[in-house]
């Protein structure tokens, strides 16, 4: 049965086309469609084993879009499926499913309307989302669509970790309340790190970092999520590329003041102009810190120690919270690409029964 | 505590409501609790290990609930509660960890009029 998986972003879509009755769940090919609704989009397509295409032309909304991977889906020379009829159901990733969605689901109108309702809370993700489910509507009506949301796997945080210590009015009038992100990466890399270690998934204290663009911390203990360092949206918790992380609230409440901000434009300073890329004026790629870094550049060594020694942090925590750890997983753009990031995080924990070995991770590494 | 209760912001207030059974004084003294025992796990990270938990201030030198709490689970890491010695331990200088702890656990009285008195006569004298 092949599988057309979706992730729309507001001027973005990523797929990939998954043959999921093959002998080990066969990535027929994947692709990128950028710059919607700008002069002039992008698609890049890559058919695996056939050469990529790319075709560079304006691409108006997300139905356009959606056409044009369809065409390339179907191409007689960089296709990977002789026709439309082929794709059997759509799976999207959804970024927020608020407490409506504690698990994947199928979609019909009462999802589109809980997903349009939490566009509210999560105006940077869901109305793409949906975008994207009304383009596969039009271009593939009636084939079943499933949404995937970040936040479902994180729906078993006890209450005690997931409320702020703020009027409870809030959470009751607006659900103002931690639900962290990166759910399907967290639970699929727990449960592969669990097997890869041995241990009993169900019976575990598991700590997961997903460590890419964005990046969170989560604390899986007996197989569901405890805790997360992600919050009522993706900006809390770990410094990013170009988010913030952990701040006293304070702090932004008088930037905005001394400098006559909107809320807007507080947004913006926190979600796209903080993190490593704020903190350096460099860039928001690990890459182009670690070259700083080792050129001796002082903010890139202050950032690239803040970014490391965050996510330590919050293993401390979580292994504090859950009463012991038996087992770190390193996940994500920068988790499986960087041995001294892996390597930074891990050392001084040898008081809880760490013992890392610089061997097996180095060669693990950037390529 | 009074926004998430809604009762006051007095701990004593709390513990009360909370052996009344009130689920938001449950909840907001779980939080406070657990959030102590939080950057516990943190700092300890940041420090390589720990060797000595100290509590003071008004709840610190009175709660023997709130320190056997934050300490509880914390055996991982080397921490080992004597309830005993905890038990009605209020406004007194003491070692709260079992013999056999690794890490040291100490309730200790504040007094930062004295640390103001000690800096004001060593810069005047």
């Amino acid at each position: 049965m092949v599988i057309l998986v979706l992730n729309c972003g507001s001027s973005s879509i990523k797929y990939q086309v998954i043959d999921m009755e093959s002998a080990s769940s066969k990535l027929l090919a994947k692709g990128l469609v950028e710059r919607i609704g700008l002069a002039e989009g992008d698609l890049t397509h890559k058919p695996v084993g056939k050469e990529p295409f790319e075709l560079h032309r304006p691409i108006p909304d997300h139905t356009t879009g959606i056409e044009l991977v369809m065409e390339a889906l179907t191409h007689p020379v960089h296709g990977v499926i002789r026709s439309l009829d082929e794709v059997k159901a759509v799976g999207h990733r959804v970024a927020h499913g608020g407490e409506f969605f504690p698990q994947s689901c199928l979609v019909n109108d009462d999802t589109k309307e809980k997903i349009r309702s939490l566009c509210q809370i999560a105006p940077l993700h869901n109305p793409a989302s949906l975008e994207g489910i009304r383009a596969i509507d039009q271009v593939l009506p009636g084939v079943p669509q499933v949404t995937v949301f970040d936040t479902s796997f994180h729906q078993t945080i006890p209450a005690v970790n997931y409320m702020f210590a703020l009027p409870y009015e809030y959470y009751e009038k607006y659900r103002v309340r931690k639900y962290g992100f990166h759910g399907t990466s967290h639970k699929f890399v727990a449960r592969e790190g669990a097997k890869l270690a041995g241990l009993d998934f169900d019976r575990s204290k598991i700590i997961t970092c997903h460590i890419g663009n964005g990046g969170s911390v989560t604390a899986v203990l007996n197989g569901k999520s405890y805790d997360t360092s992600m919050g009522f949206s993706p900006l809390d918790g770990l410094v990013m590329g170009t988010r913030c992380g952990q701040v006293d609230a304070s702090a932004i409440t008088f930037i905005g003041d001394k400098e006559g901000m909107s809320f807007a434009e507080l947004d913006t300073l926190m979600n796209k102009k903080s993190g490593v890329l704020g903190l350096t004026g460099i860039s928001s790629d690990m890459r182009d810190i670690d070259k700083a870094y080792n050129e001796g550049n002082p903010r890139a060594i202050l950032a690239r120690d803040m970014y490391y020694g965050r996510i330590k942090k919050f293993i401390g925590q979580y292994a504090a919270e859950m009463g012991g750890v038996d087992l770190i997983v390193f996940t994500g753009g920068v988790g499986e690409n960087s041995c001294e990031m892996r390597e930074s995080v891990c050392s001084g924990l040898e008081f809880m029964g760490v013992k890392f070995d610089r061997n097996a991770n180095a060669g693990a590494c950037w390529v | 505590m009074l926004g998430l209760t809604g009762i006051s912001s007095d701990m004593r207030d709390i513990d009360k409501a909370y052996n009344e059974g009130n689920p938001r004084a449950i909840l907001a003294r779980d939080m406070y609790y657990g959030r102590i025992k939080k950057f516990i796990g943190q700092y300890a990270a940041e420090m390589g290990g720990v060797d000595l938990i100290v509590f003071t201030g008004g709840v610190g030198e009175n709660s023997c609930e709130m320190r056997e709490s934050v300490c509880s689970g914390l055996e991982f890491m080397g921490v080992k509660f004597d309830r005993n010695a905890n038990a009605g331990a209020r406004g007194v200088d003491k070692i709260l960890s079992a013999a056999d702890s690794k890490v040291k656990i100490a309730v200790v009285a504040t007094n930062e009029e004295l640390v103001i008195a000690t800096d004001t006569y060593n810069l005047v004298k």
